[in-house]
């Protein structure tokens, strides 16, 4: 007894107290950590296992079998993976640059004080609120080329003669896909956008006025800039929503028509539980994981650059 | 006295426990509520105390998926209602139980037509009892027709096209189609009519025959024509019947399950509406739906499972179940469909005049990949969206049929071969 309190007394003084605050705030900590690697990194190293497996649920045999990189060699020579992913990157370049330019600019608006400021921001960010089904089921109805108020809307200005099937037509389904996840994501980026702005000295922008800088200039060269680091931040993550997207586009055209909205994210879906290849469907979410990782690191790299800079 | 009480307690709580242990439970999937199956199920109970009949629905659109994963983990119920293809697909994937002694029970071919038990065979066993059929028939409007001047139905396709353009006006199109569904009945209602189909007896692939590429190419000339609303290509069968139900269009061609929706929600509109075959071409067969009942492979309660379906299939219950079930389901036993006890039943009486023409068209029913031989691959087809993929590359893409066709043969190649 004696020896193992002289143990413990031993074992204590050992740590020092930052040393202790450290273990206490790593076991703090813990639960979260199995947290996130139950649900995050469990999953994803079983799912860039599968990738490397051929596993099809139709043949019954529960063992998966090891083909190395066929998978994505697979993914790599079908004949849809480059129109798929080159509708994936146009949604995310799209998208994102419109919501972008779309934030600033209400931003700046918003800036101004006006009566009513208030309402109109609330309206903005409404979007946001909108749960992503109703989203899809009210967005098919406007865009319905039989009951719909869109096409109601053109025609009775006479901007249209018959009524066009928005999400039924290959030359307008994308466009009107693109519109709504626009419309959805925008008050994300604006609440952003006012906030870096809010972040814009305010004595570097009178420096500006007195030096003789019209709005523009003062916008282009001094707010502009001072944003950079919130700008790229808000495209990084955009992107990364919008070229994992899912659930919108899947609700709303299910990939359709004639593939026309088809991204990487619902093929997954259709080889894994329609087609019910779940190896194959692995390789296309890995790839998209390491592309984002790319994306993350080139940010982070960009990121620590400009901090360098300043 | 309190401990009498509490004697009392303990011995009836002792014994509604045991019950309950000793009551079987069986686990019944079907894609959507049916009062019919509800009410039974009440009767059923009642009369069988020692059984607990609990409906689990399973969206038809995910019903396959959710049965290979249940096949996998061992989770499968005690009773599937199963679609048209999924016999044949799941019986040879080995996930149901052959059911080729109790359809013999129930009468085999006396009762049972040859061609529904057909589309449930595989490998010389039966693997779903004949449950409920739907065919595809053509509804119109007669009050449209009339305004259009136009005095008969159309029988043939060049009929039907011609009426279609007539009844085009304005908003209102002449013929509802709708091309997104992943059944793609679309397709399969005009291909019935037109000798073409997907497997021949040898199993090799006809998809790509000249029949389907014709019966594609009426289409797309239907839908150049404008005959068709623009939205046919987002459109679902539930979507095409609301715009039907909106008089936004003269004709549409459904399953008999309509007849349902339209008696909740548009009555009104049985006083001037008709129901005829689908217009033939070269072939004169009805594209039809049904439901069989299946069992799982192995089920720890297949005794009680099949004593389920022999009462249901006392004529009696029968009977009391169609007269509860949606309108426009029908029978698939002959003793019910040449008996006069379900044509004079209260609930169908009324509607005989729709629903008998529709269940003799189904006499030469159709069922896509499944006519020539039955086959574990046509239901694959299906869930892996290769007809309505091949509708859509020639509506939306304007892709050429032939080719279209030739495309979809390929991929239905590399399905069975995988």
């Amino acid at each position: 007894m004696t020896t193992n309190k002289m143990t413990f007394k031993k074992r204590r003084s050992r740590l020092s107290s930052s040393q202790y605050e450290s273990v206490l705030g790593f076991s703090l900590f813990l639960p979260a950590l199995l947290v996130v690697t139950v649900i995050i990194v469990k999953p994803l190293v079983e799912s860039l296992w599968l990738s490397l497996h051929k596993r099809n649920l139709l043949s019954m045999n529960p063992d998966p079998t090891f083909v190395g990189l066929d998978n994505y060699v697979w993914m790599f020579q079908s004949d849809w993976f480059w129109g798929i992913l080159a509708t994936t990157l146009l949604i995310t370049v799209v998208v994102v640059n419109l919501q972008l330019w779309f934030a600033i600019g209400l931003a700046v608006l918003l800036d101004f004080d006006f009566p009513g400021q208030g309402i109109v921001r609330t309206l903005l960010i409404t979007p946001w609120a909108i749960p992503v089904v109703v989203t899809a089921f009210m967005w098919r109805w406007m865009y319905d080329p039989s009951f719909g108020p869109l096409n109601y809307w053109l025609r009775s200005a006479g901007l249209i003669d018959q009524p066009i099937a928005w999400l039924g037509l290959k030359a307008t389904a994308l466009p009107a896909v693109m519109g709504v996840l626009l419309w959805k994501g925008l008050p994300f980026m604006l609440l952003a956008m006012i906030a870096g702005l809010q972040q814009v000295p305010n004595e570097m922008r009178e420096a500006a006025r007195v030096d003789g800088a019209n709005p523009w200039q003062e916008f282009w060269h001094i707010v502009l800039p001072s944003m950079r680091q919130i700008i790229l931040l808000m495209v990084i993550l955009r992107s990364i929503f919008l070229f994992n997207h899912f659930d919108l586009i899947y609700l709303l055209t299910g990939g359709g028509p004639a593939d026309a909205t088809r991204v990487l994210s619902i093929q997954a879906v259709n080889l894994g539980f329609d087609s019910f290849r779940f190896g194959r469907a692995a390789a296309i979410t890995s790839f998209m994981f390491l592309v984002l990782v790319v994306v993350s690191v080139v940010y982070f790299r960009i990121a620590r650059m400009n901090e360098a800079k300043a | 006295m309190k401990k009498v009480a509490w004697l009392l307690i303990a011995v009836g709580t002792l014994v509604s426990f045991s019950s309950t242990l000793a009551q079987t439970e069986l686990v019944f999937w079907a894609g959507a509520e049916d009062p019919g199956m509800l009410s039974i199920f009440e009767q059923y109970e009642g009369e069988h105390p020692d059984v607990k009949l609990t409906l689990e629905i399973v969206p038809y659109n995910n019903y396959s998926q959710k049965i290979i994963a249940a096949a996998q983990t061992g989770t499968l119920p005690d009773v599937l209602l199963l679609q048209p293809k999924v016999p044949a697909t799941f019986a040879g994937l080995g996930v149901l139980a052959p059911v080729t002694d109790l359809v013999e029970e129930l009468g085999g071919e006396t009762e049972f037509y040859a061609r529904d038990l057909g589309f449930n065979t595989l490998n010389g066993d039966i693997w779903g009892v004949p449950f409920y059929v739907y065919p595809h028939v053509l509804f119109y409007r007669q009050d449209m027709f009339d305004a259009a001047g136009l005095t008969s139905v159309p029988e043939t396709w060049e009929e039907f096209s011609t009426a279609a353009a007539a009844l085009t006006e304005g908003d209102r199109y002449g013929y509802l189609a709708f091309f997104n569904d992943p059944v793609a009945h679309t397709l399969h209602q005009w291909m019935a009519t037109n000798d073409a189909d997907t497997f021949d007896a040898d199993l090799n692939i006809v998809f790509n025959s000249p029949n389907t590429v014709e019966t594609l190419d009426f289409l797309k000339s239907m839908w150049d024509a404008g005959v068709m609303p623009p939205g046919a290509t987002t459109y679902n069968m539930g979507d095409a019947r609301v715009a039907f139900a909106n008089n936004q269009g003269a004709m549409i061609i459904s399953s008999t399950s309509f007849l349902n929706v339209l008696k909740d929600q548009s009555p009104d509109l049985f006083a001037t509406l008709g129901v005829a075959p689908v217009p033939h071409n070269k072939g004169d067969a009805t594209y039809y739906a049904f439901r069989s009942i299946g069992l799982p492979k192995d089920g720890p309660n297949q005794a009680a499972a099949e004593d389920f379906i022999r009462w249901l299939y006392n004529p009696d219950n029968l009977i009391s179940y169609f007269v509860q079930a949606d309108l426009g389901y029908m029978p698939m036993t002959k003793s019910l469909v040449n008996g006069d006890a379900y044509w004079s039943a209260d609930a169908i009486a009324p509607y005989e005049p729709l629903i008998r023409p529709a269940l003799e068209a189904a006499a030469n029913g159709f069922m896509p990949g499944l006519n020539a031989v039955n086959n574990p691959f046509a239901g694959l087809f299906e869930t892996q969206d290769v007809y309505r993929g091949t509708l859509m590359d020639v509506i939306v893409n304007g892709t050429s049929p032939s080719e279209a066709a030739a495309t979809a043969a390929k991929k239905m190649q590399e399905i069975m071969d995988q």
